[in-house]
């Protein structure tokens, strides 16, 4: 069970507990696509994608806000050729005991990360942001309407700015593409429902700010804030995401998409 | 010129409008008025009884202190006849009719119905009469057959198909203010209107107060050294200390 209130450094294996019930960013994306994916994560049943890309996440983190840490519990595996063969196997075997108990990535990635976390700090902003405040910490409160639980967690929180920042890796960080982001991964529902987090925990948040770093080179940063708009809509579809899940558990019903034919309309900007 | 306004004629006391703004504040007139109102501002900024929009956001404040300086009614009055539809700030359609009725420029708005009820042929003017002239000021017809050539009927979150008389009336007094009296509109268009062009838009007005973000450009200028980050204010540098001090200095002091 994850305490209610502000907790810094609450280990991953607690924050990440699937628990029927518990309000978070990723139970809701679930939710909004069908409670029965939902209900399928939970049960541990769902074909999870993308792994590699959440340790990737996990290390991009770490290496941005926490370098020291990043630098004393992640190893870059050096390439060892085909593994196939005896003696490299043999040597990566020995380098991975001389490691033990560090996390593994490769070569590629470790440069890649050191990159993208060395462009933040060259960031006249983005550099600012992550100084003086908290990582990872994790605010729990109760959703007052439904009675749910909810969590999440702030990349980091700078209490005398009443600022939290979230880095994100991605492709495009132009405002054009990281517009696209917003919408795909639906960060205005995180930005909403981190804030509704830290107002119901006495902490209000003023500054949700997204630090977009560019996985390619130059590694390229920028910083984005939601305008009000699209907080509020983020706030609507959380909001409506949390009443289905409310509903959903009261009831013990976890529906699919919907049944029927279903007419499908085509985007405005579609050709 | 400033044109004055009587007052006493208004039909009611809930809108009072004075163009005669030059007992107001004017918070660009100088430095020491700009500081002045940035601590009005600052102030209203604090208020729970603004909508979100305004709550901890003292530019906003600031907008609506301007606003409401010059067509003459209360700060409170602006900011709770503004919605902000996709970004644009536009008055409540309501608001710029009962701002016209209380100015006593023109006899109160009246509607003059055509067409038969339930059919695109259905709708109204918006008239009233100069009330120096006598003269009266017809506005254009606005009917139901307008609003699904213009696509208005069908854009979610309009409400023509479900109170089509209060939006034949509103759209048809908003238009007769933009040809009668466009001062009043100071350039903003109607909140129903920017619905029926761009859509519904969550008002932010509906988030809650929590979650209200603050100024963008404050956090900048914070981390970049200056403004404080919560109330967007910038404290003034030496100079301009000296400056406002010198300015309200009376003549001869010296």
């Amino acid at each position: 069970m994850i305490p209610l209130g502000l907790t810094p450094a609450l280990p991953d294996a607690q924050y990440h507990r699937r628990e029927l019930g518990l309000v978070s960013k990723s139970a809701l994306d679930l939710v909004h696509r069908s409670p029965a994916h939902y209900k399928a994560w939970i049960d541990g049943s769902l074909e999870e994608e993308e792994t590699p890309a959440l340790h990737f996440g996990k290390a991009f983190h770490c290496a941005v806000l926490e370098p020291d840490r990043f630098a004393s519990t992640y190893a870059a595996e050096p390439d060892f050729g085909d593994c196939r063969k005896k003696e490299n196997k043999a040597a990566r075997d020995d380098w991975r005991a001389a490691h033990a108990g560090r996390e593994l990535i490769s070569f590629g990635e470790h440069e890649m990360l050191l990159g993208m976390a060395a462009s933040v700090r060259r960031h006249p902003l983005a550099s600012k942001m992550i100084r003086e405040g908290q990582p990872e910490l994790t605010v729990s409160w109760r959703d007052e309407e439904t009675g749910l639980q909810c969590k999440s967690r702030a990349d980091y929180f700078v209490e005398k700015l009443a600022m939290v920042a979230d880095v994100k890796s991605c492709l495009d960080a132009s405002p054009d593409g990281f517009r696209r982001s917003v919408v795909k991964y639906r960060y205005h529902v995180q930005d909403a429902l981190y804030r509704a987090g830290f107002a119901a925990v006495d902490a209000p948040v003023q500054h949700f700010v997204f630090i977009a770093v560019e996985k390619p080179r130059p590694h390229a940063v920028a910083v984005y804030t939601l305008e009000a708009d699209g907080i509020g809509r983020g706030y609507s579809s959380a909001r409506e995401d949390i009443d289905t899940l409310a509903d959903c558990v009261k009831r013990n019903v976890f529906p699919g998409y919907p049944p029927g034919i279903n007419e499908l309309t085509l985007p405005p900007w579609a050709d | 010129m400033t044109q004055q306004i009587e007052l006493d004629s208004k039909p009611n006391g809930a809108i009072v409008v004075d163009p005669d703004n030059s007992k107001s504040l004017n918070a660009f007139s100088s430095t020491s008025a700009f500081e002045t109102s940035q601590r009005m501002a600052k102030a209203l900024a604090s208020s729970s009884l603004l909508p979100a929009t305004f709550q901890g956001n003292i530019p906003n404040c600031m907008i609506a202190m301007e606003l409401a300086n010059r067509i003459g009614c209360s700060v409170f009055m602006v900011a709770q006849n503004m919605d902000v539809i996709h970004g644009r700030p536009s008055w409540r359609a309501q608001f710029l009719i009962a701002t016209v009725n209380a100015s006593g420029r023109f006899t109160p708005i009246r509607y003059r119905w055509e067409g038969r009820q339930g059919s695109d042929d259905w709708g109204c003017r918006a008239y009233a009469k100069d009330a120096k002239t006598g003269e009266e000021c017809v506005g254009p017809l606005v009917t139901i057959g307008l609003a699904k050539k213009e696509e208005w009927y069908s854009k979610k979150g309009s409400k023509w198909q479900t109170i089509p008389e209060l939006m034949l009336t509103y759209r048809a007094g908003s238009w007769w203010t933009r040809i009668y009296c466009p001062e009043f509109a100071m350039g903003m268009g109607t909140a129903e209107e920017a619905i029926d062009t761009w859509g519904e838009s969550v008002s932010t007005t509906t988030i809650p107060a929590g979650l209200v973000p603050g100024s963008a450009k404050a956090l900048e200028s914070t981390l970049l050294g200056g403004a404080d980050p919560v109330t967007g204010e910038v404290p003034m540098s030496d100079e301009e200390k000296r400056a406002a001090a010198d300015a309200e200095r009376e003549p001869g002091d010296d």
